[in-house]
């Protein structure tokens, strides 16, 4: 549907939407440029079962298929052109089970062969959240960056196959990166986009850019707080000042780890709901009164599950103090109650202050911190060293322009605090920040820029198309997509 | 020209069976239909008989080009000659072969001709086994067969509810699952405009019209079907689409399970002589001999009577155990999460202030809803997995309410089944008689299939 007499190769595709991805540590984000919120947000956990035949206990209708799929794929070499993508089977509808490469057809070898160590892979919650005694739970991505590629085409796979039930070939697709993201995952990217799935056309888009776009604005200094690290990259006219950005591993994932050793200090137990078989009223600080079921699982899906419920409790009962941490200020500040799943409950006080506070002070409120956690630096003091860090015609207009994205942001008071503490530090610049009050745009906010920039007319000038990449290979990303 | 009431159509297409209703002045009934959702195929070659393919063109013009796929007639069960006089008795039936397309079709190349609802069982009779293939259209939920949904949707509107093609005054409000895609409500339209001409479409979410049903804006909707069960938490009219969450344990699973146990039943199985089928299960899990207990309740030691194909039978505890897959995913050989799991999945995806605002609004809907007690077990078992004690957080409950359909529709008050056809009706009263609220002939001359996006989701 695209215009192939164009000279140029570019792609000029008016009527046809743009597939949006936007894939983070803790969640991925799918859906079609020109709309306001993703059509698909579902955790970045990809869960696998290890197994050297890929059999899986009670699901031998896919085994077969499994071993099937790996005989065909024998004979058709190392090419991993994807000629076949376009039969793509993308009406797949058998519970999420698909093995990974069987939805695009025989192509993609390479990973192919490495199926049989890791079996059958997990995605989507309700995959990833069901109790299986040997699955194993990881996020594909690190600090920003791609780790594990299997299970990151897993993530793909998933968000176009069965969530969005398209057929790739037929929509450009615009994905995020992080400030930081290295050149060769960049053209392994593009790689992926046009020899795997066969889209016509690729983009990649840094997040922190698209983020100052859904707020409206050229310039922002983006503060990104999320699973699993913070980051502050200043951006000018739509581009990012490398030499400002600052980031540390200081984000929602550590402060669960502090919650769960709070827990743990006081001897109670967080006992996931897979686990509960009965349980029974106690006393609030009591020891719970409970039959758990002979669940064995895998350490790191118990800690998954662990996580969710200190997640929840995170989110009904944290809370950050207005002005700095003030021990007898807080002690006259309102309990809040809250119940473990296994009835443990109590009614908490300081220590619901204490851990978003961490994102204040590490030094001082950062309990038991490894080598590389000691480094931490508070979130006040990290926006300012970003800002020094650029020209200084800048930071007047970086100062004027916090915008402040990411879940770990949505404590309550989170906002209101940052902005006093911007302003008790020293130096005379004005401080605005901005905070979207709408969840879709704290948790999806470069998703919903990546949106506004694949639906423009404007923008079409800018995509790779296929052509191009047929031409110059995988490093035109390098050059289009600065 | 104004649309009048009475010519309002609602069309809601599952993967069991697809129920269609029209005439909502009064809005207190029930679907006009309900069949199952089966459509048989069966490979024609036509006679090459010249006048065959005259009569085949429509009467009216034709404004469209072939656009489905596969080039399927649609057959009311008569044979080919019986089936040319009954098309000009109809004012012209056919499926939507363009002049074009009659004429340069060879007369000998094999067609598929499409069976559904009371002409199926006729076609099953007449023609062998081997000649007609049973299939559903829509499975776990997704299209899979778009000529065969396309003729079993022809056969519910022209067929069963009387519409005439050529003077089609019928708008049609779609009801659909919230996981279908753009690229399939685009081809909704199309098939909706271009083959069925009708004056008007809208598409409705599924989980939103149960709630408006039950007089509501805001709610959890357990959705039992029969291949999965979805549940869907609306927040003010939001369907709150990142907290959607489907489980494949549904009628079909009960179904299944229910055989087994009877199987098992030796003095059943005795009693009834012949080989038991799905058919034999489905029909007792439906009858009123089946029934869900709660947490606590004691089964009936007696055995119950029962009567299936002019045989007396009784039938054991089997009768009480038909649901429990739905607790337990592993009786039926699945790896999935079980209702409770799936609803608390669903509420962490929510924010933690909607929660309270959900828990207090549950309903329970679908085909696979109406059995006895399936409400207050699902309730005990809910509760048991929310907090026991006193001092539980803001966002916590200890107890769930559930919702049902107000008291002044007096028909539909006690079938929670019907919620979504009723709110459904009520939609299609409300936004039918003004054409800016729908997608008109005009907006689909002018923009195409994909004003589906921009106008009615």
């Amino acid at each position: 549907m695209y215009n192939t007499e164009d000279i140029m190769g570019t792609y000029g595709g008016d009527e046809v939407a743009a597939l949006v991805l936007s894939v983070g540590h803790t969640w991925t984000q799918v859906g079609y440029a020109g709309e306001d919120t993703p059509k698909s947000i579902f955790p970045t956990s990809v869960g696998w079962v290890d197994s050297p035949a890929g059999a899986d206990q009670g699901d031998d209708a896919d085994n077969s298929e499994d071993t099937q799929m790996q005989d065909v794929s024998q004979p058709s070499g190392a090419g991993s052109n994807g000629t076949n993508s376009n039969n793509i089977n993308h009406k797949e509808a058998d519970g999420g089970d698909v093995p990974a490469s069987q939805s695009v057809g025989a192509a993609a070898v390479p990973t192919k062969k490495k199926k049989t160590l890791r079996g059958k892979y997990y995605v989507g919650d309700g995959e990833i959240s069901c109790w299986r005694p040997n699955m194993e739970i990881k996020s594909p991505m690190k600090d920003g960056l791609v780790e594990d590629w299997d299970a990151l085409e897993q993530i793909w796979d998933h968000a176009f196959l069965k969530r969005l039930r398209c057929d790739p070939t037929e929509h450009p697709l615009i994905i995020t990166e992080s400030a930081w993201n290295t050149r060769e995952i960049r053209e392994k990217f593009t790689e992926l986009a046009f020899e795997k799935y066969n889209f016509p056309a690729f983009f990649v888009a840094k997040d922190a850019v698209m983020t100052a776009f859904a707020s409206g604005r050229p310039h922002a200094l983006v503060v990104d707080s999320g699973g699993d690290m913070t980051s502050v990259v200043p951006v000018y006219d739509g581009y990012v000042l490398r030499k400002g950005i600052m980031r540390q591993s200081l984000g929602g994932d550590v402060l669960s780890e502090q919650v769960l050793q709070q827990f743990e200090s006081n001897n109670v137990d967080v006992v996931p709901q897979y686990l509960i078989a009965k349980k029974s009223p106690v006393e609030p600080g009591q020891k719970p009164i409970v039959t758990l079921k002979d669940r064995p699982a895998t350490p790191s899906f118990h800690k998954m599950m662990q996580m969710r419920v200190i997640h929840d409790y995170k989110e009904s009962v944290c809370q950050v103090s207005e002005t700095s941490y003030n021990e007898q200020n807080i002690g006259t500040r309102p309990q809040k109650p809250y119940e473990l799943p296994d009835g443990y409950n109590l009614n908490f006080g300081a220590e619901r202050f204490k851990i978003p506070e961490i994102m204040f002070n590490p030094k001082d409120f950062l309990k038991n911190p490894t080598p590389e956690q000691e480094n931490f630096v508070g979130l006040p003091k990290l926006i300012f060293n970003s800002a020094q860090s650029c020209d200084i015609d800048f930071r007047p207009t970086l100062f004027g322009s916090v915008v402040l994205t990411g879940g770990n942001t949505l404590f309550p008071g989170f906002a209101d605090r940052l902005h006093w503490e911007l302003n008790s530090i020293p130096h005379s610049y004005k401080v605005k920040l901005h905070a979207p009050g709408n969840t879709v745009e704290r948790k999806c906010g470069s998703w919903l820029g990546g949106s506004i920039m694949a639906s423009l007319g404007t923008f079409h000038q800018l995509w790779i198309s296929r052509k191009e990449y047929d031409e110059t290979g995988a490093s035109i990303v390098n050059k289009k997509c600065v | 020209m104004a649309l009048r009431e009475e010519n309002f159509v609602v069309l809601h297409s599952g993967s069991w069976n697809i129920k269609a209703g029209i005439n909502f002045t009064d809005c207190n009934k029930p679907p006009t239909l309900t069949i199952r959702s089966e459509v048989g195929a069966r490979t024609v070659v036509p006679e090459p008989t010249p006048e065959a393919s005259e009569e085949e063109t429509p009467a009216e013009a034709v404004e469209t080009t072939a656009t489905t796929p596969a080039a399927d007639k649609f057959d009311g069960a008569e044979s080919t000659e019986i089936k040319v006089e009954k098309l000009e008795q109809d004012g012209g039936e056919t499926s939507e072969d363009t002049q074009e397309q009659a004429k340069e079709q060879d007369s000998n190349k094999p067609q598929t001709v499409y069976y559904c609802g009371s002409a199926l069982t006729e076609a099953l009779q007449q023609h062998p086994e081997s000649e007609v293939t049973v299939s559903t259209p829509i499975q776990d939920g997704i299209v899979k067969d778009w000529a065969a949904m396309e003729a079993l949707w022809r056969h519910v509107l022209f067929r069963e509810l009387g519409i005439k093609r050529s003077r089609n005054a019928s708008p049609v409000l779609m009801v659909v699952p919230s996981d279908w895609t753009k690229e399939e409500h685009e081809r909704i339209t199309q098939i909706f405009f271009e083959n069925f001409n009708v004056p008007g479409l809208y598409l409705a979410e599924e989980p939103l019209m149960t709630i408006y049903g039950c007089g509501t804006v805001s709610g959890l909707v357990i959705d039992i079907g029969h291949t999965r069960t979805t549940i869907t938490p609306i927040i003010e009219t939001q369907i709150q689409r990142h907290a959607i969450v489907s489980i494949p344990i549904a009628g079909s699973d009960f179904d299944d399970y229910l055989l087994q146990l009877l199987k098992a039943d030796a003095q059943l199985v005795r009693e009834y002589g012949e080989p038991l089928d799905l058919e034999f299960a489905r029909y007792l899990k439906e009858s009123g001999v089946c029934q869900v207990l709660g947490r606590d309740e004691k089964e009936n030691k007696n055995r119950a009577q029962a009567e299936y194909n002019g045989k007396k039978f009784t039938v054991g505890s089997a009768r009480y155990k038909a649901y429990n897959p739905l607790f337990n995913a592993d009786l039926v050989g699945k790896r999935v999460l079980n209702l409770v799991e799936a609803i608390h999945a669903s509420q962490l995806a929510c924010k933690g202030e909607k929660r309270q605002q959900l828990w207090e609004a549950m309903v329970i809907t679908g085909g696979s809803c109406q059995i006895k007690g399936l409400q207050s077990r699902i309730q005990g078992e809910i509760e048991d997995s929310l907090t026991v004690s006193e001092n539980f957080g803001e966002y916590q409950v200890r107890e769930v309410k559930f919702l049902k359909v107000p008291d002044y529709f007096p028909a539909l008050k006690d079938s929670i089944v019907h919620a979504g056809f009723l709110g459904s009706e009520i939609v299609a009263k409300l936004i039918f008689p003004d054409p800016r609220n729908y997608i008109n002939k005009v907006d689909y001359n002018e923009s195409g299939p994909s004003v589906v996006h921009t106008k009615t989701f």
